[in-house]
């Protein structure tokens, strides 16, 4: 490199190496992508916390054990009930048809309160529980969403227009004899006379509301 | 651990700063994109430390993904920009150095842009020639040959505007 090169270099490097800087520009140092997650995970997590308190909050105890219990009982699968069977057996055989196919018909016990648990499938709209509490229950009629499945608490008037007696109950044993043959186990004809017979609480259980509302509806028809 | 992560990064910031803002500068022409590219090269850079290896010095490698950021700057730049009046207005000297740093910067813009960018590592880094090939990604050789010709050309370009 000769003596002109040097020089021409050296006025290359000091010319660029004097382009000034612009001052008190900072530059800052990017979010640790770790800690972002933290952030993003913790506002998560009160979210879902808040929301789930938020649903046990809404949801009457008994919905809740409700809805445990069908959990438990899933798998579960009865013999088919007809039609004509079911309403012979809820004394409603001019009633119009009790909606979808019945699938599991048991006495069964929710958070210590005797029930009659049915469940029937409705096309295109899913199962649907139906639990028919023996006794008043203590928590009002409403309805509401449990974790994306919806619950209806109905409050049935005594269709007698008489007290629970055992009196009363007598009568409504005479006016609905057991079916025959029993759908599932003794306790299943008496729950079904108790479910006409008192004014009691009918909790149903389904994915959609479009689902209640089409027993609801067939309830309240037959009550 | 944060404040140990934020010491690296800031001593990044105050040892290399300055040269990656005047490379950035020299090859896209414009200040603002120059300080946008300096920024997001830390920000690259700090995100993907771990996969800075021992033969790569830190000044080479953050050259290397500044390089990337210029040249997809210089895509989506408008083909010129009028810009002595935003050097002349802030630097510093005499209005002979500041006519010499325009000339050399105006000089750069006409070269190739990898002649430009090996004139820009070789006048302000201290770099090896291997270190060197390292920051741009080719050969030893072949750096030695372009910045020969890179060296040349600029020569010429400069010589050309003082006969003119």
């Amino acid at each position: 490199m000769n003596k002109d090169d040097e020089a021409f270099d050296a006025a290359m490097r000091q010319n660029l190496r004097s382009l000034p800087v612009p001052e008190g520009e900072e530059i800052s140092m990017p979010r640790r992508d770790f800690l972002r997650f933290g952030v993003a995970a913790g506002i998560a997590t009160i979210g879902v916390t808040g929301w789930t308190g938020w649903q046990y909050q809404q949801t009457p105890t008994i919905v809740q054990q409700a809805f445990a219990h069908v959990h438990e009982e899933s798998g579960l699968r009865g013999a088919l009930v007809s039609d004509a069977g079911l309403r012979a057996m809820l004394g409603m055989a001019s009633a119009k048809p009790f909606p979808g196919a019945v699938q599991l018909c048991k006495s069964c016990v929710i958070g210590g309160h005797a029930a009659w648990h049915l469940n029937t499938y409705l096309d295109n709209l899913g199962v649907v529980q139906v639990l028919a509490f023996k006794a008043s229950l203590p928590d009002a009629a409403g309805d509401g969403h449990w974790f994306g499945h919806s619950w209806r608490l109905l409050s049935l008037a005594n269709r007698h227009g008489a007290s629970s007696t055992p009196e009363h109950n007598s009568a409504c044993a005479g006016r609905f004899p057991h079916p025959n043959p029993l759908p599932e186990g003794e306790g299943t004809n008496e729950s079904l006379r108790d479910f006409h017979c008192n004014g009691s609480k009918v909790l149903l259980l389904g994915g959609n509301v479009a689902a209640l509302n089409k027993v609801s509806a067939s309830i309240f028809s037959i009550t | 651990m944060f404040n140990r992560d934020k010491k690296i990064f800031d001593d990044w910031v105050r040892t290399y700063r300055s040269f990656l803002y005047r490379a950035a500068w020299a090859l896209t022409r414009e200040r603002g994109a120059a300080q946008d590219i300096v920024q997001e090269t830390f920000t690259l850079a700090w995100r993907a430390r771990k996969q800075l290896r021992e033969e790569v010095t830190v000044q080479a490698w953050l050259y290397r993904i500044l390089r990337r950021e210029a040249f997809r700057s210089l895509r989506q730049q408008e083909p010129w920009v009028e810009w002595d009046d935003e050097v002349c207005g802030e630097v510093a000297g005499t209005p002979d150095m500041i006519d010499l740093r325009i000339d050399l910067l105006d000089a750069l813009q006409s070269v190739t842009p990898l002649h430009r960018e090996m004139l820009v590592l070789y006048y302000l880094a201290d770099m090896s020639y291997e270190e060197l090939a390292l920051a741009v990604e080719v050969p030893v050789g072949t750096v030695m040959s372009r910045l020969n010709r890179a060296r040349s050309a600029l020569r010429n370009v400069m010589m050309e505007g003082e006969l003119q």
